[in-house]
């Protein structure tokens, strides 16, 4: 993975307030409408800030509002309450709008890779987008399939003659090729098996860091989290209960969810011992 | 004796003018009342080992070698008689729950649609056993459950429901592919103690086929280790974990983070 060098021009991007965190949440809600009336608040009064060049994992259980979450960073959901800022700059809803520039270096990569990618376009055409948006970054689309260890032929072929784990390489070097300055990778991971998760995951981390952006890794599966994340903020029913570096949620859980949590996962010790309670 | 005894069970599927050979002299046994872990990556055979014993080889598919269910040979026998055995004796679970059910019918019609196919129950006596069973896999309010639809259920709910399919008609051999592959920690251990229940309540002979060794270290008795169709490792649980004898049982252990092997 060579070619990870020769995209510097992410590292050195300019800041307009060197020093503040390149992410910040302050106090963000969001609601979605029920049926027959009423609202849920499927985020509440989320703070959270987002250091340069740092892995925040995000975990919590289905349901708990870690996509929403994703959503309104990336700008895809309105805001009930609360601000999203990055590098400077307020995040609001997009719409229909076309996303405005200096929002341009937030990019996403999707849970299911099998959705995410037009099946009607070559790859060549799909990463060519990404790398329009951001042509000084030095990527090429022969250095971004090779960055994630794709052969270079992929890019005449279309979405359908990939594995689902290929297919998720494709959707990170474009994510990548886009020069973002945070990553937010929803799940992406979830759809694939045990043995490819551990390596994408990491794959995801090493490009991003490499690259000189931040990632929000958002996962159900700790273990996976645990292995690429500098810090951990553990989500339950809309809210943060715990943020702190990865090895002080593993060794020193301070809230009793995330002791819930970390105790319902099968240690691989042979002893026939399933985990916790219902 | 065990319930299945698996010996060198080929399977090649031709597509075209290429043959594929997707299992190559697998062997082992499935034991009443115990568990026996299936790992592998993807494409390892795994799961078509599952399907095998269901009779459910893709189409295009050559089998060879022996299965043998309580002294009756499955490996060619006539679809007509597998069909007999299959959701009766021969029962499976798979990884999404989301889809393994129809979305329009209620969840008391697809879970007796196999009871009353087979055992010739009528309607009402059916549905009293749907409400006894869901009740026995723990599914919240059986009496209502019955008279809702899938997409009214959480996956592990539903999840529980598929058990209880699975169980109706009093199997001998279930098979549970990536069973909670799709669920949350917190509810894979509700699922996997649900396993654990049943496998030893109603004497069952367990195929548990999952890439997650966490999930065979908590539950499984024997596992069996498949890589591109081969068994290359089968022991005792705790033996195959702390002390992998061959060189990819102990990579696939050490890929996981936390794992410890002794070395």
């Amino acid at each position: 993975m060579t070619s990870i060098d020769q995209a510097p021009a992410a590292a050195t991007a300019h800041s307009p307030a060197a020093g503040a965190p390149l992410l910040e949440l302050d106090s963000v809600a969001c609601e979605y409408k029920l049926d027959g009336g009423g609202r849920f608040r499927a985020v509440n009064g989320v703070s959270l800030q987002l250091g340069r060049s740092e892995v925040l994992g995000l975990v919590g259980e289905s349901g708990c509002g870690k996509s929403t979450l994703a959503k309104l960073i990336c700008g895809l959901e309105k805001p009930a309450d609360g601000t999203v800022t990055f590098d400077g700059h307020p995040v609001r809803a997009l719409g229909l709008k076309k996303r405005a520039k200096e929002l341009l270096g937030i990019q996403m990569v999707f849970q299911n890779p099998y959705a995410s990618l037009n099946p009607r376009r070559r790859i060549r055409d799909q990463l060519d987008d990404a790398l329009a948006l951001n042509p000084d970054g030095g990527w090429t689309v022969e250095s971004l399939l090779d960055a994630v260890d794709l052969p270079a032929d992929s890019a005449q072929r279309y979405s359908h003659s990939f594995s689902g784990g290929q297919r998720q390489r494709i959707a990170i070097a474009r994510a990548l090729a886009a020069g973002p300055k945070v990553l937010v990778g929803d799940e992406p991971i979830a759809s694939l098996d045990a043995f490819l998760q551990t390596r994408i995951a990491r794959m995801m981390r090493d490009l991003a860091i490499d690259s000189g952006a931040s990632m929000i890794f958002i996962s159900h599966d700790l273990s996976v989290v645990r292995d690429i994340a500098d810090r951990v903020a553990v989500m339950e029913a809309g809210r943060i209960v715990e943020v702190a570096p990865t090895d002080q949620i593993w060794n020193d859980p301070q809230h009793p969810y995330t002791k819930k949590l970390l105790a319902a996962i099968p240690k691989v010790d042979g002893k026939g011992i399933i985990p916790g309670s219902d | 004796m065990s319930t299945i005894s698996i010996r060198d069970l080929n399977l090649s599927v031709t597509a075209g003018k290429k043959t594929t050979h997707i299992l190559k002299d697998v062997s082992f046994d499935l034991e009443a009342g115990r568990i026996t872990g299936v790992a592998g990556a993807s494409g390892s055979g795994k799961t078509q080992t599952g399907l095998a014993v269901m009779g459910l080889s893709p189409a295009g598919a050559e089998l060879s070698g022996s299965i043998d269910f309580d002294g009756v040979e499955l490996v060619g026998m006539p679809a007509k008689q597998h069909n007999r055995l299959r959701g009766v004796q021969l029962s499976m679970v798979f990884q999404d729950p989301a889809s393994a059910f129809h979305p329009m019918l209620t969840v008391g019609d697809q879970i007796t649609d196999h009871l009353r196919h087979h055992q010739k129950v009528s309607k009402k006596d059916a549905l009293a056993k749907a409400v006894e069973i869901l009740g026995r896999t723990r599914v919240p309010h059986p009496k209502e459950a019955v008279k809702k639809y899938p997409h009214q259920f959480s996956g592990g709910q539903l999840q529980r429901i598929a058990f209880a399919s699975a169980i109706i008609c009093d199997p001998k051999v279930l098979i549970a592919d990536e069973p909670t592959t799709a669920l949350d920690v917190t509810v894979q251990a509700g699922i996997l103690r649900l396993l654990r229940e049943l496998c030893d309540d109603l004497d069952l002979a367990v195929l548990l086929v999952t890439h997650d060794f966490g999930v065979l270290s908590s539950v499984a008795d024997t596992i069996v280790v498949m890589k591109n169709g081969v068994v290359v490792e089968t022991g005792e649980r705790e033996a195959v974990i702390t002390a992998p004898q061959h060189e990819y049982t102990r990579s696939l252990i050490e890929s996981l983070p936390g794992a410890e092997v002794s070395p």
